[in-house]
């Protein structure tokens, strides 16, 4: 069946419940939840059978679970940044990344998903039928995301360190 | 170089906090001593938040004595790190050492499901936290993204010198 992977602090800002309501959706579609958080008691009331909530897991768990899925959804209503699409890509993922991240704009770039308005359930579940029905698509997606990913934080830090330089530099 | 980070609590908990260890980590891979600072080495809790007016006084007086050629200012979302914030501008300011923000988040980020009381707590701290930023702001700003960039922007009225993606261990 094919599997969707949510990682995320179960409260409302993430919107896991958009997630929870695509899959329903959709036929043969598995959507595993990784993470607690205070809306999960209410989240677990409007889930279908399709849907399993495996609460927090350890590193070694949560590296098979990004292995055996076969595409990873953020549909945070609002995050700064986010690390979890980040994550997917170094396993060669294909992401269905809401808009109002921040890491939105690293997908973009790395031509590694999709990007969805996170409050728009039906472009969510159309994204992931797009996904469903192509492999290729999807290997395509992930390939790019693991490519651009690698030594994407070295690049970072060493922009980071041109900047600390420049600003002592400047200051004395 | 040698480089202060400081940053509210440096706990592994969050992606601010794994950003900053890892930046640390690799500044000092690349030969640079790294110092860091922070005011708790446990998770925020609700009791620090009523403290803040004595946290910024123990903090200005702690950084008063804090080395570093560069400090490197970690500003992420939550708002009971304030003081740490406010006490690094204003201290960097009057020791006129060069500092870097690195902005996460803005440091009070209040969304639709902020309970209403919150918020109104809140209002005066943002006020309190936009003026003193806007005021007393680093040279250089460094957002995580645009987004974060633009919320920046929008909230201080200062200017953002660029985006850097954060750093990750992997």
């Amino acid at each position: 069946m094919f599997s969707v992977l949510v990682v995320s602090r179960l409260t409302r800002i993430k919107n896991v419940e958009s997630a929870i309501k695509a899959v329903s959706l959709i036929d043969d579609v598995k959507l595993t939840i990784v993470g607690d958080g205070p809306d999960r008691a209410r989240l677990e009331k409007i889930a279908g059978p399709q849907v399993e909530f495996k609460g927090k897991v350890n590193d070694s768990e949560l590296k098979k679970l990004y292995e055996s899925c076969d595409v990873v959804l953020f549909p945070a209503l609002s995050e700064p940044f986010g690390l979890v699409p980040i994550e997917a890509m170094k396993y060669g993922k294909p992401v269905i990344c809401s808009r109002e991240a921040g890491v939105a704009e690293v997908i973009e770039r790395a031509g590694a998903g999709l990007i969805i308005d996170p409050l728009n359930v039906k472009q969510i579940a159309d994204s992931i039928l797009l996904l469903k029905k192509n492999p290729s698509l999807r290997k395509k997606l992930g390939n790019s995301g693991r490519k651009f990913v690698r030594g994407l934080s070295e690049k970072c830090l060493l922009e980071l360190e041109r900047t600390l330089e420049i600003s002592k530099k400047s200051a004395s | 170089m040698k480089i202060t980070i400081i940053h509210g609590q440096f706990v592994e908990i969050g992606g601010a906090e794994r950003c900053m260890l890892s930046i640390a980590e690799g500044l000092k891979k690349r030969g640079h001593e790294v110092l860091i600072e922070t005011e708790f080495a446990e998770p925020y809790s609700k009791k620090h938040f009523l403290l803040t007016p004595l946290r910024f006084l123990r903090l200005v007086k702690k950084l008063k004595t804090c080395n570093g050629e560069v400090w490197l200012l970690s500003v992420h979302g939550a708002f009971i790190s304030c003081p740490i914030i406010w006490a690094t501008l204003l201290v960097s300011r009057l020791r006129k050492i060069p500092t870097v923000a690195y902005v996460h988040e803005e440091a009070i980020r209040l969304h639709q499901f902020t309970p209403k009381i919150l918020k109104l707590i809140c209002l005066p701290i943002i006020a309190l936290d936009s003026f003193i930023f806007k005021i007393l702001h680093p040279s250089v700003i460094i957002a995580n993204s645009r987004l974060t960039a633009q919320n920046v922007e929008n909230r201080y009225h200062v200017k953002v010198s660029k985006v850097i993606w954060p750093c990750f261990r992997f």
